[in-house]
């Protein structure tokens, strides 16, 4: 777009808006002290722009802005990151300002789990007890020259069955069974077992 | 609804559980005479012999030759008589909750064991006609 006039109008509106280099806007005053129309188109130029700002200023004022804030801020999503970075920010953060705490609940939960493991293998003995029989002592007499083998079966029941003691005399079965291949009970007698 | 189960649960509770509270249980003792005389095995005696098999006693024949039913009071011993002569002394030494301890006195044998639910102690109890006696000591409900 082409200007006639000796000054361009965007020269005119960049001087109303203070955007001239200090040079330009020596020259350009100099000329306008010798240019009636340009000092006219300026008057103009100016006059329309404040006409603009006094309407934008006038809707701006009738508008309703209640609740724009909190609108704006209630479409705002929080930034959630992953898990894994959330515990990697967490631990880095505990390390850093509570080690003390971190490696302490660290060394309790290794404590817990050492210790379940450890009870664990008790636990089905436990209910083992009180779902089958759980012998506390079996004993023979001293002269009863037989020794008390216990027998645990598949199904958690005893066989206390007795067999003849090396150093004692033999006592007959009054049978042929087969008795297990049991090692001789404890010396000089046996004072119980357990299933 | 709670009404309609609380009478099933505790039904099961006292079922379960031979201790009884007042200091007595009951017991049922089975007199089987174990042989290799032929090889009939008694009804409910199955399961004896095939535990006792695996266990490495091996009789072909089971025989029932009494059923005892006991009912031990706490520290009033019960006697079991035995075809050989013998005789076994049971006596209910502690109840505690639902553990019972009882004591089984079968010369020259002598054994003291926590009564579980189920579950039986198989003690045994000398020759007897060619075979062998085996008292089997079984938590009974009633």
């Amino acid at each position: 777009m082409t200007d006639s006039h000796c000054t361009p109008v965007q020269q005119l509106s960049a001087h109303l808006d203070g955007e001239l280099s200090p040079a330009a806007r020596v020259a350009l005053e100099a000329h306008l002290g010798g240019c009636p129309d340009c000092r006219a188109r300026l008057a103009a130029l100016r006059s329309v722009g404040e006409a603009l700002r006094r309407r934008f200023e006038a809707q701006a004022d009738a508008a309703d802005f209640t609740g724009f804030t909190e609108g704006v801020l209630a479409r705002l999503r929080p930034h959630r990151p992953p898990l894994g970075e959330r515990l990697q920010v967490a631990f880095s953060e505990w390390r850093t300002h509570r080690p003390a705490v971190l490696w302490g609940g660290v060394g309790l939960a290794a404590a817990a789990v050492l210790a379940v493991l450890a009870v664990a293998p008790l636990v089905p003995d436990v209910a083992g007890e009180a779902g089958h029989p759980s012998l506390q002592a079996v004993s023979t007499d001293e002269t009863a020259h037989v020794a008390p083998v216990v027998l645990k079966t598949e199904g958690g029941d005893a066989i206390i069955w007795l067999v003849d003691h090396p150093d004692r005399p033999s006592l007959s079965l009054g049978s042929d069974a087969s008795v297990p291949d049991v090692p001789p009970p404890p010396a000089p007698r046996p004072k119980g077992g357990e299933l | 609804m709670k009404g309609r189960l609380r009478a099933p649960l505790l039904s099961a509770l006292l079922l379960a559980v031979p201790a009884a509270a007042d200091g007595r249980i009951s017991l049922l003792a089975d007199v089987v005479q174990a042989s290799n005389d032929g090889t009939g095995v008694d009804p409910g005696l199955e399961k004896m012999r095939e535990q006792f098999a695996k266990s490495g006693i091996t009789y072909k024949s089971y025989r029932r030759l009494s059923e005892v039913p006991l009912q031990l009071a706490l520290g009033k011993p019960a006697e079991v008589r035995l075809p050989n002569g013998k005789a076994a002394t049971v006596t209910l030494l502690s109840v505690k909750g639902t553990q019972s301890q009882v004591s089984v006195s079968l010369p020259p044998l002598h054994t003291t064991y926590t009564l579980g639910r189920e579950g039986s102690v198989y003690l045994q109890a000398g020759p007897h006609a060619g075979g062998v006696l085996i008292l089997v000591l079984t938590p009974s409900g009633g």
